[in-house]
Parts: structure tokens; C-alpha cells; sequence
């Protein structure tokens, strides 16, 4: 049985639309910054692998009442690594419009301020609100936006190593602050865009963010972790094994959560919820509501097909405590997961290699 | 000096602001680990320090594309840094009291993901953040995103008007009572506005996602010096980062905005002027003039740079060109150059430039290049023993040539704590500067009102302009919140 890696994902108030109504916190502190501190704070002493933060979609038909309140998931991750210690921090951003430049140099400096915990999510999100929110008409070709979302993952690596090792110098008496031969020009030219110069922000701790893609954008080669696309128990392992054989480094299986101390009562909660609205994201998950111990169960199983799970909880509240206090410890009992005390990045964390700077591999190459 | 009974402001209270800079305008020698510049936990404890000293605001500049010399990346010029939101919501984490200044160009971003961005900080930082505006536009640094040079140079306060108004109309789009307080309650959240722009540059629709802050919009910073500028920040801004230290350029610079406020209805000491200044202490006079040559002599007066600064203008390799000699006898031989390459920006015109130079290096008997170049680079600095410092600045402070500064640090991470400790006493001593801070906002440190400049400029142009005619106010004629103009007077 291989170790388990165990994310979670953070929204304001859980993954569920009605999370809310089930909170024990009445909905204005959920904004307050405190208690957003301290559920990350939380997740970090508590020995979760990583915590995911999504970036809403842009601001389009958003109904004027109830929407989905989020904060811009790059910031926030800044704020939360200065709460937290050995835990990923990993954010999702549309790649579609995006700029290149502007988001290596903002998940850089995620990289920076958790001292090497950052992930990175690029997404593919195309409606007609979102064109809208940049005055554009709704991109519908599937194929263009597939190699536009490639083309920024390609672009962003490429802006993390424009600084390669020693690029710095420093010397007051030469005087020279770079060394020219270990700091470049992005050079970038795409289908979509170019990008000239160097990074701003220097290269980041961990030299590459680790990038986690969904098994159905198919992002190739620039991601390391996969999100599978199982929607039952059962086809997580072929599900596994093909991602594998696409060439994933890492898998991991999203399980949206809803706990109870029996299985009657987290049926219950589950029906109350369905009745009150939708999950957050509609992409591909298992579901399981249940008791911890099933949960410890099932993660228990799918641990052979996979490298990691993350979690979803229904309601922070109500879900998250009894993780932390059954399920992780039942797990590590179990030998499935241990505290992550001995990674001191999240791609050492997630047992990747290092990527190698490709600049440096273009030297080589010469 | 301080007893001066005709002083203009002899209550006024000075602000200090840090403004955050890279490695490259450093002393080096000081700094251990290169690694430091970037390692947001080692300035954590640079704006500790400032903290500490009650400074009211740290300041961060912005690049978007490092300086380049002849074509090619410079070694000693550069401007790498962290992400300014991504660092200061750490920065937020970590600190308490000291207000958040970012700078943010309007030209290679959207206001619908600004907006976003800005609100997340200053949300979570519980009303301290700020939003110092430029609308610097520039093919060149266009050059590292998707459109590059598509805004007309000569449309960017138009477009800037556009893009301010479109984030201000996001942010008052979340009414600050539209969160529930019960989960009994009917909605979670209502009231939030459908914003529409419908500018020539910016155009959008959208609902925003991030929710007020307590202060409850970041403040407006503004370091426009035109005419133009100077306008639009009567109308926006509430703090300005000028560049007037000379002490009459600095009291006509800040009569100058203050009239143009109040022109809006504002009453112009609602506007924290802050120029960039260093600040160069010493035990003695002397000591402190010894100080500011060295670091003179360290960055822009060290025979490198003075090299390319010449060939900035001249526009090729001058390797033959005696420092302590005189300038080229060849004319320069590019016709144009861009903002933003080198150091020296010659306006697109380097041949006025060089004659310009010529016809100095004559008038002032120079013998040298190396004086000509020195001459271009006056120190801005206040320089004395701390008591000195601090009787010139009280002097300013009352006179009203300014408000406070964007302290500009010369070492790193030490060149904070030297303030905080030896002037900030002073200025206490002198009764200009607080004791503790006033409050846990931005906009209450700062003694600003409690309604933004921007809304209460809105509401004198909507009472001027009358019911008749809502349309005349251009300033916000083409953004909506729902059916809720924005230029409504009730």
C-alpha cells in the first residue's frame, strides 16, 4: 500500500452552495480575516498535504443575490502562507485571456511567501459571462481553447526560469548586480501572444510550481499532478492507469464529503443539502457521505490506484473536524498517511522530481 | 524655528510612508544573502521596523519589464521584485497597523480582475489597503503582454478615467451591509450591483465577487505630475507620491493640488502629499554628507553607470570614452528611443538631448563627464544629524510643502530601523508625529474623512450639474451600477 497524499479544498464556507445555512458561524464572519486564518491554520497543524483555493469565475451573470462569494485566490494564498508552515498552498486561475507574464510573476510570488508550497491549477472557463466581463464574444471552438490554455502553461514555465541558479551577483565592485549568462530574456513567441522579457519576481523556491491539471483538459506535458475524472469507486483505477499511461507523474481523486457519526444521519445531511442547492464546481468527483470510518475505508482502497485524494467538505464546520479528528488520524493508524514533517516543499512533498531549468538544458543543447 | 507663529498648518501631523524597493538601489555590501531581497520574510521585518516607527502606509513601486541598456538586458539597472498583491496580503498576515500601497498600471490589466485583486487585500487586511494608480503607457514594456502599444499614449488619462471609474463602480457595487448575519436569514448575501462600462477603451459587465473591507474601499494614491494629472487626481486621489523636495517647488506643487481639491468641492487638506525622499542621518553634519556621497557614488556615480548613461543618449558602445574628459564630438546616432530603455529617457529625442548636455557641460564649466553626469543626480535626500532631519521637516510640514514622505531606504534590512529609532523620536519631540496609531484602517491613519474623495466629489458635480442635467458629469456618465447611476445626488 503506497502512502496517500491528502489535499483539501478550501472555500469561504465549504464546497456546497448551502454550506452556509449549516455553518456554525453566522455568514458575515466568514469574511472576517481571522477566521479565514484560522481554518487554514487549521488544515496546517492539523497534517493536510495541501489546501486548494479556486479563483471565481470572472464576474459575469452572477445572480445579484447569493452568489458565490470568493476572494481572488492568488492573494488570499499570500495571506494564508502567512498563517501557515508545511502545507501546499495550490490556486486555480482561468488560463483563457490570461496573461502569461502577470500570472508567472503573481504564483512566483505565492511560491516566495510560502517559502515553497505552491501549486498552481490552470483551468479552462469559457461562457458568455465571462467574455463578457472582458467585452469579447464566447470562444466556443473546444480545440482553440485547449491550445491557448497550453500555450500559458508553456509560457508561464518558461517566465519561472528566466532567473536560473546564480543569476544573482551582487558585486559592489565590478559592479554588477546580474550575471548576464544566468539571466535571460522569456523570448516567447506563441499562437496567441508573446513575452519578451525576463521575469520580474525572482525564480521561485521551489524553481517550478507544481502544476495540477483536470484529466479532462488534457493539458500534457506542463502538468505534473492530475485530478482523475472517476465518478464512482470503481473507475478510479482504470480512470488511474490511463492518466498514467497520458504520461501523469502524480494522480490525484477528488471526493466531495459529507460526514456524520452514522450513515442514516449523513444521508440525511446530504438530502438536506441536495435540497438546498448544487455543489460549488460540477466537475467530476466521488461522492460519499457516511461515517468517518466508511470514509477511512474507502480512501483506505483507493489508495493502491492512487497518489493522493482531495478532499471536498460539504460544510467546513461540520466536515472538517471530523476529518482532522477521525479520519486523518485513523488513516495514519492505518499507515496510510503520515504527518508531512520530513517534505520541505510541496514537490518534494508530492515525491516529483525537479524539473530541470530550461534554459539551462537550452545551454547544454548548444 | 518650529515657534515661527505664521506658519500655515501649525497643527499639522506627519506622515512617514516606506517606499519598498529591489535590490538593485541598495547598498549591496550590506545585504548577506542575495536571496534576501526577494525572501518576503526578510522584508517582513524591514516593514516591521516601519511599523514599529507608526509609519502610515509602505509604499510598492511597480515594473512590468526590467531596464534594458543598448538592446540588451542591464546588469545594474533592474527592478526585480515580489508580486505587489500577492506580498502584501502576506505582508497583511503579518503586520497590524501599516497601510498597504500598491502601484497598479491601468494599461495591461482589466479592472473586473484589479478590482478582485485589490478588494481580496484589502479585506484582508482589514482596510488598509491602497491603490497608488499610474497610467504609464509603453510599447515596450506592452512587449511582455498581449497586446502591446494599443492605447494611444495620448488617451491614457481617458483611459485611466474609464478604469478607475470601473473599479470604484465594482467595489460600490457590494452595498457594506449585504452579508447576512443568521443562517435563519433569507439570503445569504443581496443587493449586489450589475456594473456596465461602457467606455471607449473599457468596456464591461460584470458582478463582482469580493465584498467591502471596513474602510471600505482601498484609498487612492496618485503619482501623476502633468496638468492632466494633477486634475485627475482633484477628482481621485487622496494621497499623492510627488517628486518635489526643493522646498518652493514643493509649496507651489502643494498649493497647486490643494486649489485644484477644492475646485471639486473637497477641502485640499484631504489630500496627503508624500514625495520620495531619503532620508541621510549622521551624528554629525558632516558624517551625514560623507554618508550621502558614498551612496551616490555607489549606484549612479560609479563609472559603469555614467558609461551608459552617456550611451543611453548615444545610442552605441563609446568603451573609448574618458569619464574625466569631454562628451562625444559625434552626434548620437539613434534618432528615437523608447521609454523605458536605460536609464537616462531622452524624451524619444537624443539629439536635444546631447545638444542639451553639450550646452550644459559649457555653462557650468564642467570638465568632465563624470561632473556633468554627477550634476544629474543631486541627492534626494534630507541629510543631517536626526534633530537637524527633523526641524527641516517640521518646517516643510507646517509651511505646507507636504504632508510627510515615501522614505526611500538605503540599505537592506537595516535601513528602517535607523529612522524608526533616531528620527521618529524627534519628530514626536517636535509634536508632529503620534505617539500610537490612530486606528486600524488605512483611511483613519491617514485623518482622511470617512467617505472617499471620489464619492464626494461625485456628489458636489451631481449637486452642481442639478437634476436637469446628470449627464454633464463626465467624469462617471458611462459606468451603471444596475439602474443605479452613479451620479444620483440623494
Amino acid at each position: 500500500m503506497t502512502e496517500l497524499v491528502i489535499g483539501i479544498e478550501l472555500d469561504l464556507v465549504g464546497s456546497h452552495r448551502a454550506a452556509w445555512r449549516f455553518a456554525t458561524h453566522p455568514p458575515h464572519v466568514a469574511l472576517n480575516p481571522e477566521h479565514i486564518a484560522g481554518q487554514a491554520r487549521h488544515l496546517d497543524e492539523a497534517g493536510y498535504d495541501f489546501l486548494s483555493l479556486r479563483t471565481p469565475p470572472e464576474p459575469g451573470e452572477f445572480p445579484t443575490r447569493n452568489p458565490l462569494i470568493r476572494l481572488s485566490a492568488t492573494e488570499l494564498a499570500g495571506f494564508l502562507a502567512g498563517h501557515t508552515h508545511n502545507i501546499g498552498i495550490v490556486v486555480d486561475t482561468n488560463t483563457i485571456r490570461a496573461e502569461a507574464f502577470h500570472l508567472a510573476n503573481q504564483l512566483a510570488s505565492v511560491d516566495w511567501t510560502s517559502g515553497g508550497w505552491a501549486g498552481w491549477i490552470p483551468t479552462i472557463d469559457e461562457t458568455p459571462a465571462i467574455a463578457a466581463s472582458f467585452n469579447e464574444e464566447e470562444i466556443t471552438d473546444t480545440d482553440r481553447l485547449h491550445r491557448e490554455a497550453v500555450e500559458v502553461v508553456t509560457a508561464v514555465r518558461r517566465i519561472w526560469d528566466t532567473w536560473e541558479d546564480g543569476a544573482i551577483l551582487a558585486d559592489q565592485s565590478i559592479p554588477r548586480f546580474f550575471n548576464l549568462e544566468r539571466w535571460h530574456n522569456t523570448d516567447f513567441v506563441g499562437e496567441f501572444f508573446t513575452v519578451e522579457g525576463p521575469s520580474i519576481v525572482a525564480r521561485p523556491p521551489q524553481g517550478q510550481l507544481v502544476v495540477f491539471g483536470y484529466a479532462g483538459d488534457n493539458l500534457g506535458e506542463g502538468v505534473d499532478v492530475v485530478f482523475l475524472d472517476a465518478r464512482g469507486p470503481q473507475e478510479v483505477s482504470a480512470r488511474a492507469a490511463a492518466a498514467r499511461a497520458a504520461g501523469a507523474r502524480s494522480v490525484i481523486q477528488d471526493v466531495r464529503v459529507v460526514l456524520a457519526a452514522d450513515s442514516d444521519a449523513a444521508a440525511r445531511r446530504l438530502a438536506e443539502l441536495e435540497a438546498a442547492g448544487e455543489w460549488n464546481e460540477d466537475r467530476p468527483a466521488l461522492l460519499f457521505a457516511g461515517t468517518p470510518a466508511a470514509l477511512t475505508e474507502l480512501l483506505a482502497g483507493i489508495a493502491d490506484h492512487v497518489d493522493g485524494v482531495r478532499l471536498l467538505p460539504a460544510v467546513n464546520d461540520v466536515d472538517i473536524p471530523l476529518l482532522s479528528q477521525a479520519v486523518l488520524p485513523a488513516l495514519a493508524e492505518r499507515g496510510v498517511h503520515e504527518r508531512a514533517t520530513i517534505a520541505r516543499t510541496l514537490t518534494e512533498r508530492l515525491a516529483l522530481a525537479p524539473r530541470q531549468n530550461v534554459f539551462a538544458l537550452e545551454r547544454a543543447a548548444r | 524655528m518650529s515657534s515661527t507663529p505664521d506658519y500655515p498648518r501649525p497643527n499639522a501631523r506627519f506622515h512617514l510612508s516606506l517606499f519598498l524597493g529591489f535590490g538593485g538601489q541598495y547598498e549591496w555590501a550590506k545585504t548577506e544573502d542575495h536571496r534576501d531581497y526577494f525572501d518576503p520574510e526578510i522584508t517582513l521585518k524591514f516593514v516591521q521596523d516601519a511599523e514599529r516607527g507608526l509609519f502610515s502606509t509602505v509604499l510598492f513601486g511597480e515594473a512590468q519589464r526590467h531596464f534594458e541598456h543598448l538592446g540588451k538586458l542591464n546588469d545594474i539597472r533592474f527592478t526585480g521584485r515580489q508580486d505587489a498583491l500577492v506580498h502584501f496580503a502576506f505582508l497583511a498576515a503579518r503586520t497590524k497597523n501599516i497601510g498597504l500601497a500598491a502601484t497598479l498600471n491601468t494599461t495591461y490589466s482589466k479592472p473586473v480582475e484589479l478590482a478582485r485583486r485589490l478588494a481580496t487585500v484589502d479585506l484582508l487586511s482589514g482596510g488598509r489597503g491602497a491603490w497608488n494608480v499610474i497610467t504609464t503607457e509603453n510599447p515596450w514594456i506592452g512587449g511582455n503582454f498581449r497586446k502591446p502599444g494599443w492605447l494611444p499614449n495620448s488617451a491614457r488619462y481617458t483611459n485611466a478615467e474609464e478604469y478607475v471609474n470601473g473599479v470604484q463602480a465594482l467595489w460600490e457595487a457590494w452595498p457594506t451591509d449585504a452579508v447576512a448575519h443568521s443562517t435563519e436569514a433569507e439570503a445569504w448575501s443581496e443587493g449586489i450591483g450589475l456594473v456596465e462600462s461602457h467606455g471607449e477603451y473599457q468596456r464591461f459587465r460584470a458582478v463582482p465577487s469580493v465584498p467591502p473591507s471596513p474602510q471600505p474601499y482601498p484609498v487612492y494614491f496618485q503619482a501623476g505630475n502633468s496638468a492632466e494629472g494633477r486634475d485627475f487626481a482633484a477628482r481621485h486621489a487622496e494621497a499623492l507620491y510627488t517628486f518635489q523636495i526643493d522646498f518652493d517647488d514643493a509649496v507651489a506643487y502643494s498649493a497647486d493640488i490643494r486649489a485644484r481639491a477644492r475646485s471639486y468641492g473637497r477641502p485640499g487638506d484631504d489630500i496627503k502629499v508624500l514625495p520620495g525622499a531619503s532620508v541621510i542621518l549622521g551624528d554629525t553634519e558632516a558624517e551625514a554628507q560623507e554618508r550621502a556621497e558614498h551612496q551616490q557614488r555607489l549606484h549612479l556615480l560609479n563609472d559603469r553607470s555614467i558609461r551608459q548613461q552617456v550611451e543611453d543618449v548615444w545610442g552605441i558602445e563609446l568603451p573609448d570614452l574618458d569619464l574625466d574628459g569631454p562628451l562625444p564630438e559625434t552626434e548620437p546616432v539613434i534618432t528615437k528611443q523608447n521609454l523605458g530603455h536605460g536609464i537616462v529617457h531622452t524624451g524619444n529625442d537624443p539629439q536635444s538631448v546631447a545638444r542639451g548636455w553639450r550646452q550644459r557641460f559649457e555653462e557650468r564649466g564642467h570638465r568632465s563627464v563624470r561632473e556633468l553626469v554627477a550634476g544629474f543626480h543631486s541627492p534626494r535626500a534630507f541629510i543631517g544629524t536626526p534633530g537637524q532631519v527633523a526641524d527641516k521637516l517640521v518646517h516643510y510640514l507646517k509651511s505646507d510643502a507636504l504632508d510627510g514622505i515615501n522614505y526611500y531606504p538605503s540599505d537592506f534590512p537595516n535601513g528602517v530601523a535607523e529612522i524608526t529609532d533616531r528620527l521618529v523620536p524627534e519628530l514626536q519631540e517636535r509634536g508632529v508625529y503620534p505617539d500610537s496609531y490612530a486606528g486600524t484602517t488605512l483611511r483613519e491613519n491617514f485623518g482622511l474623512p470617512a467617505v472617499p474623495a471620489h464619492i464626494r466629489v461625485r456628489e458636489e458635480l451631481a449637486r452642481r450639474a442639478g437634476s436637469e442635467n446628470p449627464a454633464a458629469i463626465d467624469a462617471a456618465e458611462s459606468i451603471s451600477i444596475d439602474d443605479r447611476v452613479l451620479q444620483r445626488t440623494e
